[in-house]
């Protein structure tokens, strides 16, 4: 039968569908970026709400990679020890 | 866009109100927005002592950063999709005809016009405390068509735009030879938005 414990996987997987995320961020930003740019009137509010969003997402990004990169990402995970540590509450 | 530039630009056709909705929506948005984005920051600041030890598992972190970090960025990207819609929306009157576009999500976009001449009803409405406050609402513009033609929703001013457009069909009939001259009603001078 199958054994829960000897099931492990990388916890660098983890990264691939949020890569795939990120590529869907990236394409629908284009998207909207082109629409504005080719439909919208020019204006000051228009630069600055594309500025404001460019410089959000990559703070965003910034942050995020910083709390990743303090992880040990080709360490296996077992599934013993997903259970132990997904905290547990008195109740 | 180039509002010098319109399609089918005739000679001597000039633009003289530009609208897009009320900026209560983009308020809106923002205000959305803040609560979205903002609001999780600062519940994570404020727990930190108690959310700081579980970003610090080998397992849970990672995938509670990433979860944040998908959550974060899917706000903000709905928050410039909204602000695309808005943007995107307008109306442009000019001395011959209204321009009427409308952006449908991100991968449809409608582009009407209806020449002055064939308006034969303006009805502008607000409706509400807040719209009455800030003087913003609907204006219809109906043709000889059964269905209504254009609506301006949630624009600045109705009540000026109304009669600028009824002021601008007027004129445009006379130029046509529709009316005669002395027929057209009077309205308040033209205000450009």
């Amino acid at each position: 039968m199958f054994e829960t414990t000897s099931f492990s996987f990388p916890l660098s997987a983890l990264l691939i569908p949020f890569g795939l995320f990120l590529l869907f961020i990236l394409l629908y930003s284009a998207f909207s970026l082109y629409h504005l740019l080719r439909f919208g009137v020019p204006s000051k509010q228009l630069v600055f709400v594309i500025v404001l969003y460019i410089i959000g997402s990559t703070l965003v990004l910034w942050v995020s990679t910083s709390l990743l990169l303090t992880y040990t990402w080709n360490a296996p995970v077992t599934f013993t020890e997903f259970t132990q540590d997904v905290p547990t509450f008195p109740l | 866009m180039d509002l010098q530039a319109l399609p089918n630009h005739k000679p001597g056709e000039r633009v003289v109100l530009f609208l897009r909705r009320f900026w209560f929506e983009l308020a809106k948005i923002a205000l959305i927005t803040l609560v979205l984005f903002g609001g999780p920051i600062i519940g994570i600041g404020i727990f930190w002592g108690s959310i700081g030890p579980i970003l610090e598992r080998p397992f849970l972190g990672p995938i509670l950063t990433l979860i944040a970090s998908a959550y974060l960025l899917s706000v903000w990207l709905f928050a410039f999709f909204e602000y695309t819609d808005y943007y995107l929306d307008t109306w442009i009157v000019t001395n011959e005809r209204i321009i009427n576009i409308e952006q449908h999500g991100l991968f449809k976009r409608v582009a009407s016009e209806l020449h002055l001449a064939t308006i034969q009803d303006v009805t502008a409405e607000v409706s509400g405390l807040v719209h009455t406050f800030f003087d913003y609402g609907d204006v219809y513009i109906q043709t000889a068509a059964t269905k209504t033609r254009f609506v301006f929703k949630n624009i600045a001013h109705p009540e000026m735009v109304k009669n600028t457009i009824i002021r601008l069909s007027d004129e445009d009939k006379v130029r046509h030879g529709m009316m005669n001259i002395g027929e057209e009603k009077t309205a308040p001078k033209e205000t450009v938005l």
